[in-house]
C-alpha cells in the first residue's frame, strides 16, 4: 500500500525547522532539553490562553501552507492525548475540588481536533485515534483508508508528550513530538515522500516483550524522513518503508 | 472595597490566563462578558469557580440575577459585600 506526503510539519521537542531537524537525525545535533511553546498564527489571540502545551504544539503543526482553508478531514492520533491536564483533573477530582470548566471542557481526546475545526471553520469529519504503542502507525493506516476510500488528500496529525511523572513507571522519558502530514493515495507533482506500508506476512504471535525503552515509532518515522533513509522502519505487525521524490 | 476589588482583578486575570491584560485595563464599571472584556460563557463559569473559592460566596447558576451580579466589577464587588 501506497500513501504520498505532499505536506509534512513536524515539531519534536522544539525543533521545527527542517535545518536543524536534518542535523538531528543524522546525530550531528542532540534534541533540546527545554522549549518554547510554539503560538499557532492562525489561532484567535483571546483564545490562545486556554490552549495546553499539547493542544499549541499540535494545532501550531497543523498550519502549513494551503492547508488551514481547505476543509479537509483530518484524523488526529495521540496514544495517551492531553495527559498532564487529564492528571491534574484527576487528582482535583480525587482530593474533592471543584474541576476547571475550562480544562474539563477541553479534556476529552478529540478536544484538540475540535479546536482545530473551529479555529479553521472546518465542518468536515475528524477522526480521532488512540492504539496503545501503535497508535502512530494505525492513525497512518486509518488516513491511507480514508484517501483511498474518498480520492481525496486528508490531514494527519500525531502528537504525544513525555507522561508525567505519575505514570513514569510505564514509560521511560520521550520527547513531546508532533508530526502533521498532508497525505494522498495518488502521487502527484507536489508528493515529496512516498510511505510504502505493508502487513507483516507472518503475524506475531509471540507476546512482545513490554520494554519501556523503546523509540516511539513516530521518532524513528521522523529520523527516517530527515535522514532520508530507505531502511525499513521497525514497528509491530507492519513493515514501513520511505521514498523520496 | 478597594481590596475587594483589587484582588478581584488579580483573580480574574491569574484564573483566566490573560496574560496581556493588566489590572488598570479593567474598567471597574464596564462589562466584563462580550463588549468590554470580551469574556465568554466558559470564562464564566471559571470565573464563578474562582470568586466561590476565593470568597467562599454562593452562586446560583440560573438565575438572572447572577448575570447581574456578573456584570461589572462593580457589581461583583457589590454582590461579594452582601454575601
Amino acid at each position: 500500500m501506497k500513501l504520498y506526503i505532499n505536506k509534512i510539519h513536524v515539531w519534536l521537542n522544539g525543533l521545527n525547522d527542517s535545518t536543524s531537524l536534518n542535523s538531528w537525525a543524522n546525530g550531528d545535533i542532540e534534541l533540546p532539553n527545554t522549549y518554547a511553546l510554539p503560538k499557532p498564527a492562525y489561532y484567535p489571540k483571546t483564545q490562545l490562553r486556554r490552549l495546553s502545551p499539547f493542544s499549541r504544539v499540535a494545532l501550531h503543526c497543523l498550519d502549513m501552507p494551503q492547508v488551514l482553508t481547505a476543509s479537509l478531514p483530518l484524523i488526529f492520533a495521540s496514544r495517551h492525548g492531553d495527559l498532564a491536564k487529564t492528571v491534574k483533573l484527576i487528582k482535583d477530582s480525587a482530593s474533592g475540588e471543584d474541576l476547571s470548566p475550562t480544562q474539563f471542557a477541553l479534556s476529552v481526546h478529540n478536544a484538540t481536533s475540535g479546536l482545530f475545526g473551529i479555529a479553521t471553520k472546518n465542518t468536515t469529519a475528524t477522526t480521532t485515534i488512540s492504539a496503545s504503542k501503535n497508535t502512530f502507525i494505525e492513525g497512518l493506516i486509518e488516513a491511507l483508508m480514508q484517501c483511498q476510500k474518498n480520492h481525496e488528500e486528508v490531514l494527519y496529525c500525531y502528537c504525544d508528550f513525555d507522561v508525567p511523572d505519575e505514570y513514569r513507571q510505564y514509560e521511560e522519558k520521550q520527547p513531546a513530538r508532533c508530526i502533521a502530514l498532508l497525505l494522498s493515495a495518488v502521487k502527484s507533482k507536489e508528493t515529496l515522500v512516498s510511505i510504502d506500508l505493508s502487513p507483516n506476512s507472518t503475524l506475531s504471535n509471540k507476546k512482545s516483550v513490554q520494554s519501556k525503552q523503546e523509540t516511539p515509532p513516530c521518532i524513528d518515522f521522523i529520523r527516517h524522513m530527515y535522514c532520508q533513509s530507505q531502511e525499513n522502519i521497525a514497528c509491530k505487525n507492519y513493515t514501513l518503508s520511505l521514498g523520496f521524490h | 472595597m478597594a481590596d475587594i476589588k483589587a484582588t478581584l482583578k488579580a483573580l480574574i486575570i491569574d484564573t483566566l490566563d490573560l496574560e496581556d491584560i493588566s489590572p488598570e485595563d479593567i474598567i471597574d464599571n464596564e462589562p466584563l462578558f462580550g463588549d468590554g472584556l470580551g469574556l465568554d460563557s466558559i470564562d464564566a463559569l471559571e470565573l464563578g469557580l474562582a470568586i466561590k473559592k476565593t470568597f467562599d460566596v454562593k452562586i446560583e447558576a440560573n438565575s438572572e440575577k447572577t448575570k447581574e451580579h456578573f456584570y461589572s466589577i462593580d457589581n461583583l464587588v457589590k454582590f461579594i459585600e452582601q454575601n
